[in-house]
């Protein structure tokens, strides 16, 4: 199935949870997960919440991380 | 001390974590600053490239954390940020800055007071980024922020406190913390802002982009002393006239 990361389309497998996704992308790790947040649809799930997101075609998904800034 | 929402500062110095040239220094300014609140803005993660991590040094050194939600255009844009921001940080803090022209980066008061009224409904501590206007200000307090933030003159500009007079006015008025930011570029900005009474104010160009970042974060940290120091000390009332500070007596006379 197809899904979107930040609008960067991407081909995945079916019945992918969105914490196997990110472990994919290698966003599990403690560092590169620090500061990081996610939404799909639009709809923020909170890191809790990662193993239970079952991702279906054409989920958009938005992920932001902390940056500097003023 | 200094209380916004539910946090005490002993510093009434806040510094931002934009412009440094490496994480290493920004580190060691903040921390040789003083500040205990730092701002950090959010960003699209591009899985192309290498992360930075910024944001390590500054949880280690239990620093407050202040995202800002820079980017967004509008009200609606601003609350889903606030709303990234307080799951990927773990603060309810948030600064609304909602400027949607990039040449003056100037902020929208009519998306703002809207962000600003939802997201205090929903328990943030919220900190808006808005011009110097006292009325606004006013307006806000009502919705219920926990501090305002006018600036001195256009973010990364340097130009000081060009709003001086209405800033005084929103001290005048204000029941919660004023929070002065944007456009500090001197520490003598820093200390006349303290002086005029600002319950704090936020620097981050100024200190970031000094020859010596490290420097002259000492030189803003003592400058925000001096200029507290000064306002509860009192400043004497000015005048076009001379007063005398001496006798007169004239004792040189005859």
């Amino acid at each position: 199935m197809q899904i979107t990361i930040n609008n960067q389309l991407m081909e995945v497998e079916a019945d992918l949870s969105l914490e196997t996704l990110l472990g994919q992308l290698g966003l599990l790790a403690e560092e590169s997960s620090q500061g990081v947040a996610l939404a799909v649809n639009r709809k923020i799930i909170s890191r809790s919440q990662w193993v239970f997101c079952q991702l279906n075609h054409g989920d958009e998904i938005t992920l932001i991380k902390a940056t500097a800034g003023g | 001390m200094l209380k916004i929402a539910d946090k005490t500062f002993a510093s009434r110095l806040f510094t931002g974590t934009g412009k440094f040239s490496n994480s290493l220094v920004m580190t060691e300014a903040i921390l040789a600053s003083g500040s205990e609140l730092v701002t950090m803005a959010l960003k699209r993660v591009d899985l192309n490239e290498q992360q930075d991590n910024i944001l390590g040094p500054l949880i280690e050194n239990n620093l407050n954390l202040l995202p800002n939600t820079s980017g967004a255009r509008n009200a609606d844009e601003a609350i889903y940020a606030a709303q990234l921001a307080r799951e990927a940080l773990g603060t309810h803090f948030v600064k609304i800055e909602i400027h949607p022209d990039p040449k003056y980066l100037l902020p929208d008061p009519i998306e703002t007071l809207k962000a600003c009224e939802t997201l205090s409904k929903m328990g943030f501590a919220v900190l808006p980024y808005i011009h110097a206007d006292p009325v606004l200000c006013k307006r806000l307090e009502e919705v219920g922020v926990a501090a305002v933030m006018p600036l001195g003159s256009p973010i990364g500009s340097n130009l000081g406190l060009r709003t001086k007079e209405f800033i005084q006015i929103i001290i005048e008025q204000s029941s919660v913390p004023v929070v002065v930011d944007a456009g500090i570029g001197s520490p003598s900005d820093a200390a006349l802002a303290m002086e005029i009474g600002a319950d704090a104010v936020l620097v981050n160009s100024a200190i970031a982009v000094a020859r010596d970042p490290v420097e002259m974060a000492i030189a803003f940290k003592e400058a925000v002393i001096a200029g507290r120091r000064a306002y509860t000390a009192g400043l004497g009332a000015r005048s076009l006239q001379a007063k005398a500070s001496s006798p007169l007596t004239a004792f040189l006379d005859d």
